[in-house]
């Protein structure tokens, strides 16, 4: 899952930016409205996590500027102000969630997890795919009941596919949702970390479950056979 | 608590019962006289009827016509009458008096009446009449002698004239009390009905809260309630101001720890669940954070001792200039950076007296902005003027959209024209606190904006030493708010 944090202190910035890696997320930064919305035209995000308060754009003119261009992207406010009055505002600005300061990290996560589930259709925090269960709030992957240790990165690719289980995705949508704006655009990092999630859920005695389609990318399914 | 509507009815109560108790009073009493002065006129007739009918003939004394003149009317008793010599003897008395006497003051020559008792227990009144007995059929001419006068007692039944003033009486009473009762029934509505702006007065007051201080009370009142209208809605502007802008300190306050309190919070949540991510730079961003929150809350404090008086101020005689470009000099290398021209205009210079260190935080807090806030190759002017009792010091600098409605809020607490609040050098404190200085210095710091697009901070201060509290200029207690940090 791709997130746009937009935040002006570099303190929490950082802080944020480490947690929302940690956790599995491609994260791109901004540290202004003018910076945040040029990225967030520019690129596609599950996620945004925006601060009110900006200097240059605030983050609700930034907002309003997005959803007057057609973008769905789900948006999470940060904000100091907690007045009833402000969430409205913020609310009817077209956030879809509202976060105040000083928060829990657990929450923001959580928040943020929630939001991305949203962004594919989906409340349930648990995905099942064949034998394959995935806890997208834990983070744990199962497959046969067996715990399976993945990175973040190779969690974050499997979690995309999940969520788009029976569907094919592209080598350019998995660039643009699992890796952030510092990928070279010319490697197969994409086709690696698909090879190596592979290795990670399949091994010798299992079915494959994530399947190429030459020419047009992955799909992640349990019924349909297919070249790996 | 007094009920200002019964007090009002107690006393036109007890007011009008007062009035129409002595006004019937005055009423029977002047009556009372009346009717008794026609009785005594009446009675005097009487007697000197009784007097001109009363003849002597030898020893026999007679009064011609007593039958008619004494006889008894349809309601009253018949009149009784005794005459006696000077020397108390009874010559004559009427017969229903049964040889009683009718007593009189002896030796009056003027008629005098008083009030009696006549026979069978008449409530009378009485006139004693003194005058010459005459004798019958011939005219005397020798002259009157004192062995000659009489005196003749008259009494008269007076119950028609009890009866009279008794009525009277009982209809003062009545009407007294009839009308006590009209009063007693009127006054609380009449009350009630002049009062009804006052309790509208009061239910408007009741409904406002300091969320509702924009309400206003009607202006639409009698005459001796407008101005108490009038001065609340004063109150109440001055109130609304007060109120909005300490909400609004209290938001940008909120807003200014909240931030670092998030900082602080994600920072170790962070440290705390991904160790191996912490780095060096965690640790130096908790120090700049708790640096930060210290210098917010020392300003606050400086701000809140400087506004109740709490500064101790020592005043001593210092250069002004060099004080001014000692002051300068740590923000010469910045301005030169950004290009920007130093005007001096420093006439006539001279020494003044006054607190070092509260001036020296003033004049730096001046200074720093000018320097931050004006553009790359702006200019900066320093200009001070010194007399007898006052001197200024006027800060004057290039800016670049600074409106009128930012000057007006430049000394707000907590106030700062980047609504983001994002750099953390400012915390929007040191205007406040520089303005709290000059004033305990006896003296104050305006903001305005020139025609031109330049902003002036001017500080002047008196040369006073009545003003603040006075101590000895080498005392080494310099509190938290004298360390210059503004």
């Amino acid at each position: 899952m791709r997130v746009l944090l937009v935040e002006d202190s570099e303190t929490l910035r950082h802080s944020i930016g480490v947690a929302l890696k940690k956790s599995g997320y491609a994260l791109d930064v901004a540290a202004d409205g003018d910076d945040g919305l040029w990225r967030a035209q520019s690129s596609l995000y599950d996620v945004i996590v925006l601060d009110v308060m900006l200097p240059g754009l605030d983050g609700l003119s930034l907002l309003r500027r997005l959803r007057a261009g057609g973008s769905s992207t789900h948006v999470l406010l940060l904000t100091a102000l907690d007045a009833v009055e402000s969430r409205v505002v913020g609310l009817q600005a077209g956030a879809d969630d509202y976060l105040v300061k000083p928060f829990a990290v657990e929450e923001l996560l959580a928040r943020v997890d929630a939001l991305c589930r949203r962004a594919y259709g989906t409340k349930a925090p648990r995905i099942v795919v064949g034998d394959l269960e995935i806890d997208t709030a834990s983070k744990a992957v199962r497959r046969a009941g067996q715990p399976i240790q993945l990175k973040p990165r190779e969690y974050q690719l499997l979690e995309y596919l999940a969520r788009r289980a029976g569907e094919v995705v592209t080598r350019k949508e998995i660039e643009e949702h699992i890796y952030d704006d510092r990928i070279d655009p010319m490697s197969n990092v994409v086709d690696s970390a698909v090879s190596s999630l592979r290795k990670r859920i399949g091994g010798p005695t299992r079915a494959t479950l994530i399947h190429t389609r030459h020419g047009l990318g992955y799909v992640l399914t349990a019924s349909e056979g297919g070249e790996e | 608590m007094t009920s200002l509507r019964s007090q009002l009815i107690r006393t036109f109560v007890l007011g009008a019962a007062v009035l129409l108790a002595l006004g019937g009073g005055a009423v029977y009493l002047l009556t009372r006289r009346a009717l008794i002065g026609q009785f005594d006129t009446a009675l005097r007739a009487k007697a000197l009827a009784v007097s001109v009918a009363t003849e002597q003939d030898g020893d026999r004394i007679t009064i011609d016509g007593s039958e008619r003149l004494t006889r008894p009317g349809d309601r009253r008793a018949a009149d009784v009458f005794q005459l006696r010599q000077a020397d108390g003897r009874s010559l004559l008395r009427s017969e229903s008096l049964n040889g009683m006497d009718l007593v009189s003051a002896a030796g009056a020559t003027e008629p005098y009446y008083w009030d009696m008792t006549l026979p069978g227990g008449v409530p009378g009144r009485a006139i004693a009449l003194q005058f010459h007995l005459r004798p019958s059929g011939e005219r005397d001419e020798r002259p009157l002698e004192d062995a000659d006068a009489v005196t003749l007692v008259l009494g008269s039944d007076r119950r028609e004239l009890d009866r009279t003033l008794q009525t009277l009486g009982l209809m003062l009473v009545g009407t007294g009390l009839t009308l006590l009762a009209a009063v007693v029934t009127a006054v609380p509505r009449l009350l009630k009905s002049t009062m009804r702006p006052l309790d509208r007065l009061g239910r408007q007051a009741a409904g406002m809260t300091a969320r509702k201080l924009s309400a206003r009370f009607s202006t639409d009142v009698p005459r001796e309630l407008a101005p108490i209208t009038g001065g609340l809605n004063d109150l109440l502007s001055r109130l609304e101001q007060s109120f909005d802008r300490e909400r609004r300190f209290s938001s940008d306050l909120a807003h200014e720890l909240r931030t670092p309190v998030a900082e602080l919070r994600t920072m170790a949540e962070v440290a705390l669940r991904w160790p191996e991510a912490r780095e060096d730079r965690t640790d130096h961003a908790t120090l700049a954070i708790a640096r930060r929150m210290e210098g917010i809350v020392s300003r606050l404090l400086a701000l809140l001792r400087s506004e109740d008086g709490q500064l101790e101020i020592a005043r001593e005689p210092l250069a002004l200039g060099p004080l001014l470009t000692d002051i300068w000099r740590p923000f010469a290398p910045k301005a030169a950076a950004k290009a920007q021209s130093v005007v001096w205009l420093m006439k006539p210079d001279g020494d003044v007296v006054t607190d070092p260190v509260l001036l020296r935080s003033i004049v730096t807090n001046l200074m720093e902005n000018a320097v931050n806030y004006t553009p790359d190759g702006g200019t900066i002017s320093i200009a001070t003027a010194v007399s007898a009792t006052r001197f200024d010091i006027e800060v004057t600098n290039t800016v670049a959209d600074v409106t009128a409605d930012d000057v007006s809020r430049f000394f707000d607490r907590m106030w700062r024209r980047d609504t983001s609040r994002t750099s953390a050098e400012h915390s929007g404190l040191g205007l406040p606190l520089a303005r709290s200085f000059a004033r305990a210095l006896g003296g104050d710091l305006e903001a305005s904006l020139g025609d031109g697009g330049d902003l002036t901070l001017r500080l002047t201060l008196v040369e006073s030493g009545d003003i603040g509290r006075s101590v000895d200029c080498d005392d080494a207690d310099r509190s938290g708010a004298r360390s210059g940090d503004v």
